[in-house]
């Protein structure tokens, strides 16, 4: 750029650097209170250019009125009230049950992973003398229990003694726990099929195939939980059964009143259907929020009126 | 509109799911919603339009408020469905999209065209919408189409852009300083 274009520009530009907008000046021109034809010198080609832009609707600005109209009715039906009061509570107490839940399995998994991770070590002697013992033990009164099925954390506490006991125990209510999370991963209704695929814990992939499959592992595990239930909750045998005391490995024998483990099954695929429905709703969630958003806005508005 | 009475009537209508209602409010509204558009990103101007409407509708049966809270409402879904646009193009091409650093004009439209020739012009509204976006940097511009087309008043502004009031007065007072000195340039050179 030249000295001269420089100085072309600066001339006429110098007399609008100083133009002054104050706030009343500002909100006339731009709210429209400034017409053009009135307006002084200064602000008359802004004041025309906002007119302009504010002008009256064209017939093309409207086009595809009759396509958005009939898409927002539907939208409108979608989000009434009987659609939002029957599925967005239902759903958000799903979302807050499945977090909780899937933290119980994962606990539960925890546990039991400790726990075979522990036998593990033990069956190859990595295991100082007595605890390996003790922790054989354990494993062996875990797989007495697999057998029959009859046994239980008190027959375990019977036959067993100090740290033998109590690996058992532990031991037990880590197969309950391993169980549990195994059978909300892969609900009866589900089928093997398409359970299998996504089963990438190497526990439960240990589990299945020292159980011969899915459906074998799936007949021992239940088992496994009815037989736990059974003797853990025998303080509360009133609210007790087979299917409430499922969601419950770290609170065996006591009051059952946590929802059934039924429902945990959507643990993983829960979180992951509250996660896409919040993410597929984008608009809409959008919506809502600028709705709240605004309708406090508004309600702010009507006060004032 | 007709202010007052006749928009809340209208309003609670649609509310009610009138279809007819809620057409009223389309044909009230959106002129100005798709100006605001075609300023902005004006290759998805219609599908935002549309799908703010669609955000609308989806949060219309809690709405409350008057007429010019409904109008600010319904920009502050404008805006956020142009800032997920943005993003969107921002991600999947990898750099900012020309929609957001103003306006390159569409084929056979003269955005350099003063003021009165606007609007004496055809689609003279969408035209002096675009020509304000193409002087300004993108926030001077959200300001001034927010205040100009959507009718918005500061603190409204202020809300829609998640921006304090004052912040806003500065950059509307940069943004007229600028629009007038350009204007008055073409002015004299033109």
């Amino acid at each position: 750029m030249t000295m001269d274009s420089d100085s072309y520009g600066e001339m006429h530009r110098r007399p609008f650097r100083d133009t002054p907008f104050s706030d009343e000046t500002a909100d006339r021109l731009l709210s429209g209170r400034l017409p053009a034809l009135d307006a002084p010198e200064p602000y008359r080609g802004l004041a025309s250019l906002f007119e302009a832009a504010s002008g009256a609707p064209t017939h093309g600005e409207t086009a595809q009125k009759a396509t958005v109209v009939a898409a927002a009715m539907a939208a409108m039906e979608a989000a009434s009230p009987v659609h939002s009061a029957a599925t967005a509570p239902l759903s958000r107490r799903r979302s807050m049950l499945s977090k909780l839940l899937t933290a119980k399995a994962a606990a539960a998994a925890t546990v039991a992973v400790l726990g075979l991770g522990t036998a593990a070590a033990a069956a190859t002697g990595a295991l100082p003398i007595g605890t390996a013992n003790s922790h054989a033990d354990a494993g062996l009164a875990i797989a007495t229990s697999n057998s029959s099925g009859t046994n239980n954390g008190s027959n375990g506490h019977s036959k067993n003694s100090g740290a033998n006991s109590t690996g058992a125990a532990s031991n037990q209510h880590a197969q309950f726990g391993l169980c549990t999370a195994f059978l909300a991963h892969h609900p009866a209704s589900v089928s093997p099929a398409t359970s299998v695929p996504s089963d990438k814990s190497k526990t439960f992939s240990a589990l299945i195939s020292s159980h011969g499959g899915l459906a074998g592992t799936s007949t021992y595990c239940q088992t496994v939980v009815s037989t736990t239930t059974t003797t853990a909750g025998s303080g509360d045998s009133a609210d007790t059964n087979g299917t409430e005391n499922q969601g419950k490995p770290a609170d065996a024998g006591k009051p059952s009143s946590t929802p059934p483990v039924s429902t945990p099954n959507s643990g993983g695929t829960g979180t992951a259907d509250t996660a896409s429905g919040g993410s597929s709703s984008t608009g809409t969630g959008t919506a809502g929020s600028s709705s709240s958003g605004a309708s406090s806005s508004g309600s702010g508005n009507s006060a004032g009126h | 509109m007709a202010s007052g009475e006749a928009f809340e009537s209208v309003l609670a209508a649609a509310q009610a799911g009138a279809e007819w209602a809620f057409a009223a409010l389309y044909d009230d509204f959106n002129p100005r919603l798709l100006r605001y558009f075609v300023a902005r990103a004006p290759r998805a101007a219609d599908d935002l339009a549309a799908e703010t409407w669609l955000g609308a509708a989806g949060g219309l049966r809690t709405f409350v408020g008057d007429e010019q809270s409904f109008r600010s409402w319904l920009f502050t879904i404008a805006h956020r469905r142009l800032v997920d646009y943005w993003r969107d193009q921002t991600t999947s091409a990898g750099d900012i999209p020309s929609d957001m650093t103003g306006l390159a004009p569409a084929p056979g439209e003269d955005l350099t065209q003063g003021p009165e020739e606007i609007i004496v012009g055809a689609e003279s509204a969408q035209a002096a919408a675009r020509k304000i976006a193409s002087l300004l940097s993108p926030d001077q511009a959200e300001v001034i189409l927010l205040r100009v087309i959507g009718g918005l008043d500061l603190d409204q502004v202020a809300d829609v852009l998640g921006k304090r009031p004052g912040t806003i007065r500065v950059l509307q007072h940069r943004a007229l300083k600028k629009l007038a000195k350009e204007i008055s340039l073409e002015d004299v050179t033109g």
